[in-house]
């Protein structure tokens, strides 16, 4: 496996890994599992309700910079120097 | 000074200063025009992008939308936020690593696929007309009201003011005209939340103390 495999296939698994992240903090805990969610309260809110007004949202900023923090290793450790920010 | 002359004195000096940035930032090339010559601070671009998040559609109906909805209104919130990952993940990467000026050009290239640009150009279609009715029915009652004109003549008043800046600044105009109003929109948006909770609820944190303030009408949590 060459070196651009290899940055390719450590992309899609940081992708992956941070859609799979995505789909269950929101249609997961929002919607599918919003009724037994809500048997737990948490400082007020229904657990599910919460994930879904509020939880999901801070959940995927949290995403984006963790995938861009990654991501910029990724590109530091292939040496990618199609990045246009240097 | 009554509170109309006020209104308009307010309303009319973030106005100039929208103007006055599009003309100060006005782009010079086919690249700014376009991509804003590439080299906006990923700070000011993500304000930009708020400033977005949170336009006259969301600033006018979403907001009571939500709170009168309660759960119902989260498929919004879920759905266009959610939208952010795909677009962080999936195409923004790429499109600047590409160097291509618009995504359905990115998407020709990346498949070797004429069809492929023309389903992208559609989606776009699509997907722009769409946000621009809300947003510009949002432009015409804003402009209704402060005026206190028809809805046609607001949104047509408004419609031009837009036109101004979006047509002389392009892409760059643009992006820095959102920075001025991701914060003046972050104040309006952030002092009233505050003291709305605090009034409710005595705390000044809306997005923690609210699900123990307990009127039933205000969210339909119970």
């Amino acid at each position: 496996m060459n070196k651009d495999q290899g940055y390719w296939k450590e992309n899609i698994s940081l992708i992956i890994k941070c859609l799979v992240i995505w789909f269950v903090v929101s249609y997961g805990f929002g919607i599918i599992l919003v009724d037994s969610l809500n048997t737990i309260r948490l400082g007020g809110y229904k657990l599910g309700f919460w994930f879904s007004q509020q939880g999901s949202i801070y959940i995927f900023v949290i995403l984006i910079f963790y995938y861009t923090f990654k991501m910029g290793e990724i590109d530091q450790k292939y040496g990618s120097n199609n990045d246009q920010d240097k | 000074m009554d509170l109309k002359t006020l209104t308009f004195l307010i309303v009319g000096a973030t106005f100039v200063v929208y103007i006055g940035i599009a003309f100060w930032a006005r782009a010079r090339n086919t690249n700014e025009f376009y991509i804003a010559g590439g080299d906006i601070h990923p700070v000011a671009n993500g304000m930009a992008t708020a400033a977005d998040w949170m336009s006259a559609a969301s600033f006018i109906s979403m907001a009571g939308l939500i709170a009168f909805f309660g759960y119902g209104g989260s498929v919004f919130l879920m759905g266009w936020t959610g939208g952010y990952v795909l677009l962080a993940l999936l195409i923004a990467p790429y499109l600047r690593k590409h160097g291509s000026f618009t995504v359905p050009e990115f998407i020709g290239d990346r498949y070797y696929s004429k069809t492929a640009r023309v389903v992208a150009v559609v989606c776009l279609i699509i997907a722009s007309v769409t946000y621009v009715i809300g947003q510009m029915k949002g432009i015409g009652v804003a402009f209704s009201r402060f005026l206190e004109v028809d809805y046609d003549q607001g949104l047509t008043v408004g419609m031009a003011i837009v036109f101004i800046y979006a047509v002389m600044g392009g892409m760059k105009g643009i992006t820095y005209t959102q920075i001025a109003q991701y914060v003046i929109m972050i104040i309006a948006y952030t002092i009233p939340a505050i003291f709305i909770s605090f009034m409710l609820t005595g705390n000044p944190i809306p997005s923690v103390w609210i699900g123990r303030y307990s009127g039933r009408w205000f969210l339909s949590v119970g």
